[in-house]
């Protein structure tokens, strides 16, 4: 009976993992780029307490066993990247990428990680940069004295300067992944590369199945508050379902010891 | 002591084991692909309290009381016989993700374990880093082998051979599966689901990680397969929530009844003891 009462404290680990990942989806609906994150749960271990196809006598054999699961456990807590919605920004730097890719960025410590928020800023000398200070890679500097600046859907970068003139600066450069759900999510909308990833293939926007940049938009979250309310009640009673398990075995334990008054 | 005390203790047990099982199986509830277990219970042991005794035809005129048969008294143990996988087809959950396929059908995929072949319904696959189809725990997904001999091991590195790979060179490419498990990267194949079904997959055994194993060969069905492979899907667990709550209402009443059994015969035995001594 007591194998009950853990086996129902996994269950209820397990929801509750399911509820703070969709606690985290649900807080993160309106950040920019962010991928919705997966729980998956797959069963423990069984006790074979008699295998089927055991002999019983000389001719018969048990046609099935006594297989006793005792739980449950996460497998993986997984990214999903799906595709977001586009929000047009109209900001020249807000850039968004429309199909599969990442932009790099340089870390002040040099270590380069991977992004879709593409909402770009420009520092006092010109160098495109995320929120966060991380400098694009390949670097991208916009010269002074630019009037305006133009993204092509393959990630040509040109400035038109006061006069009207017109001149390529920059290309940007996009990378992928063999198995992006593998990537290391480090948080600031960041990701790094892992040993399930692969290594990063870098490529112009466009070519390579890599997607293309769309420059005035920014990709938004992809969770689906439906889809998360929808889990979140399936979580929340599976817990209680489980507690209801660990309440009648802890009532089965009590009428056992009142059998001696 | 009074010999009817152990049925009841027996009941108990069973009971308690009924408990263990929907535990799993609602601690299951949200386990992509799991099939829930039930149990099944049988009488044990039974053995005769006293024989059955012979009619001896009375002398006087009979009446009807006279031919009531004696069948004499058993008293029979509570077990689980053996539990069952309730193998019905849960709820299909659409994710959009290219990589979960979910199985319409008996069938099982082929993947390859630590300690060999094994199958499972927990169609969430992934990539790893080289290009091959894997379970969550990182097991690979097998192309269609071979029909296998009984009692033949293939070796490891032929069943590795089997293992589905993508064409890493050209990441990201689009990825179709077909409703028969054909799966294409941008328009070329470049393998196929093992798909099996089995003669009855009541015989095969649960490891844990969703995984099942088949130890009899002559249980892989070698029938036209009526499987369907689902992209963009994944199967949810067929744990149904009433059934599971009923059955742990049944359990916990069965326990308290047979526990009641017990304690009855606990003060009987009181009473004899401490009761008849005073006369």
């Amino acid at each position: 009976m007591l194998r009950a009462v853990h086996t129902a404290a996994t269950g209820m680990e397990a929801m509750q993992t399911n509820v703070d990942n969709v606690a985290n989806n649900m807080a993160n609906v309106n950040t920019t780029a962010y991928k919705k994150s997966a729980a998956e749960f797959q069963d423990l271990y069984y006790q074979t307490v008699r295998a089927p196809g055991t002999q019983v006598s000389s001719d018969t054999n048990l046609p099935t066993g006594v297989q006793v699961g005792v739980g449950v456990k996460t497998s993986s807590i997984h990214k999903e990247f799906t595709m977001g919605a586009a929000k047009p920004t109209g900001n020249p730097y807000d850039l968004m990428i429309q199909g599969e890719g990442f932009f790099a960025v340089q870390k002040e410590n040099g270590e380069v990680v991977y992004t879709r928020d593409g909402s770009f800023k420009i520092d006092a000398s010109g160098r495109l940069m995320t929120s966060g200070g991380h400098l694009m890679q390949p670097p991208i500097t916009i010269p002074a004295g630019t009037a305006s600046v133009g993204v092509s859907a393959t990630g040509i970068v040109t400035a038109k300067d006061s006069q009207g003139k017109e001149s390529q600066i920059g290309q940007i450069e996009i990378v992928s992944f063999t198995n992006a759900a593998g990537l290391n999510s480090t948080g600031s909308n960041e990701y790094q590369v892992s040993e399930s990833s692969g290594a990063p293939v870098q490529g112009q926007p466009g070519t390579n199945s890599l997607g293309t940049i769309m420059q005035g938009n920014l990709e938004a979250s992809n969770v689906n508050l439906v889809n998360e309310m929808v889990n979140l009640i399936q979580a929340q009673r599976a817990y209680e379902m489980n507690s209801k398990v660990m309440q009648a075995a802890d009532q089965m334990l009590q009428v056992s010891t009142n059998v001696i008054k | 002591m009074s010999k009817g005390l152990w049925p009841a203790v027996s009941g108990s047990l069973a009971q308690s084991e009924r408990l263990d099982s929907v535990a799993n199986n609602l601690a299951n509830a949200d386990t992509n692909g799991f099939k829930r277990d039930q149990v099944a219970f049988k009488a044990a042991m039974s053995s005769a309290l006293s024989a059955s005794q012979k009619e001896e035809i009375p002398y006087k005129a009979p009446t009807e009381k006279d031919f009531h048969k004696l069948d004499g008294a058993q008293s029979a143990y509570a077990m689980v016989e053996g539990t069952y996988t309730d193998f019905a087809q849960g709820r299909a959950k659409l994710t959009g993700n290219p990589l979960d396929v979910a199985l319409e059908g008996k069938g099982f995929l082929e993947v390859l374990g630590p300690q060999g072949v094994r199958f499972t319904r927990h169609g969430s696959l992934k990539l790893s880093p080289d290009g091959t189809l894997v379970t969550t725990e990182g097991f690979p997904v097998l192309n269609p082998g071979e029909q296998q001999e009984a009692g033949k091991v293939t070796p490891r590195e032929e069943l590795l051979a089997r293992a589905i790979r993508l064409d890493v060179s050209k990441p990201g490419g689009q990825l179709t599966i077909t409703k028969d498990g054909k799966i294409f990267q941008e328009r070329l194949q470049i393998g196929q689901l093992a798909v099996t079904e089995f003669v009855d997959p009541r015989l095969l055994q649960k490891e844990g990680s969703s995984l099942y194993r088949n130890d009899v060969a002559a249980n892989v069905s070698q029938e036209a397969k009526g499987t369907t492979v689902e992209q963009g899907m994944v199967e949810t667990s067929n744990v149904n929530a009433v059934s599971e709550m009923v059955e742990l209402l049944k359990a916990t009443r069965m326990f308290e009844a047979n526990e009641k059994v017990i304690r009855t015969y606990g003060d009987l035995e009181g009473r004899a003891v401490n009761d008849l001594g005073k006369l």
